[in-house]
């Protein structure tokens, strides 16, 4: 009997032990992109930014609509690690230049779930300038026109490009439609 | 040394329960999908909205190896697409990124409810439901 009781108690004691982990499911539902940082230097968003839509359901597709351009993309996510977010983001696919229309390609980027509620959501990333500049995250950038650029700023564009940044997205949930 | 074996072996079926529980009830909502559906009515935003003659026409099959035969009788097309239940979501390969939630299915009815952005980007929630059409 003893021994039935020194059992249990040990049992009880090990559930207790266990890391207490964030619901992920909260990640479900329509978000509102609100912030982003650079190095910690919050970065002036235009209205339209303020109103990108990320929706995200559990069947591990999101869909992101930029009301700045009117366009819809989509791609996966996963949570693992219970702080992971892996999602696939469209990125530039190298071929197409400054003027033409920019061609995309899905390519895997992890982020770092800083904060999971159920009405907020800060996802941070770690990376050069010139990755941030060729993926859509969020918003895409347009890649630089570089036809008649001395050397010497080709290598300083170059040398931008290769300057780790971190990168704070900062997103509220909502029910607005 | 009898009651620490009972003990064990009514811990093992309680686990095993646990864990074929999740497992029986997918694939009930699977086998009750199987089957062809005719929509009848559709909603938006809980907005009636009434029904085109072609969509009326129109007809969704599940059959039994993921395989999804939709008539779609306003494009006049049959399109074969795989599909799937994961994740509480019905998964239609051809409509993605737009997916289903099973909102209830029996023998007979079936509603579901998807989510779609709007041109202007407003977020649309559409609930269809559908009856079942005897073999």
């Amino acid at each position: 009997m003893k021994k039935i009781l020194l059992f249990f108690m040990l049992m009880v004691s090990l559930a207790a032990c266990k890391k207490e982990s964030t619901d992920t499911s909260l990640i479900n539902g329509l978000w509102i992109q609100t912030q982003v940082t650079e190095d910690g230097n919050v970065v002036a968003l235009q209205d339209c930014e303020k109103q990108l839509k990320l929706l995200i359901e559990q069947n591990g597709i999101y869909r992101l609509y930029n009301p700045c351009n009117s366009t819809l993309r989509y791609g996966t996510w996963i949570i693992t690690g219970d702080n992971m977010l892996d999602m696939s983001l469209d990125r530039w696919d190298g071929k197409s230049k400054f003027g033409e229309t920019m061609k995309y390609e899905p390519f895997p980027v992890r982020f770092t779930i800083t904060q999971l509620s159920d009405n907020k959501l800060e996802i941070r990333i770690k990376t050069y300038i010139g990755y941030r500049k060729s993926y859509v995250m969020f918003t895409p950038i347009p890649q630089e026109d570089l036809s008649g650029k001395t050397p010497e700023e080709l290598l300083q564009i170059d040398r931008t490009n290769k300057t780790l940044v971190t990168y704070i997205y900062t997103f509220e949930k909502t029910s607005q439609k | 040394m009898k009651f620490k074996i009972i003990l064990l072996a009514f811990f093992a079926v309680f686990i095993g329960f646990s864990i074929s529980c999740k497992k029986e009830e997918s694939n009930n909502v699977e086998s009750q999908l199987v089957g062809k559906w005719k929509l009848t009515t559709k909603t938006v935003d809980n907005q009636s909205v009434q029904l085109t003659d072609c969509e009326t026409l129109s007809r969704m099959e599940f059959q039994e190896k993921n395989l999804c035969i939709i008539s779609d009788s306003c494009a006049h097309a049959v399109i074969r697409s795989g599909w799937s239940y994961k994740y509480d979501m019905l998964n239609i390969a051809k409509q993605l990124p737009a997916a289903y939630y099973i909102i209830s299915v029996t023998s007979t009815d079936l509603q579901l409810k998807r989510n779609d952005f709007s041109a202007e980007g407003k977020l649309q929630v559409s609930v269809f439901n559908y009856s079942k059409i005897a073999e």
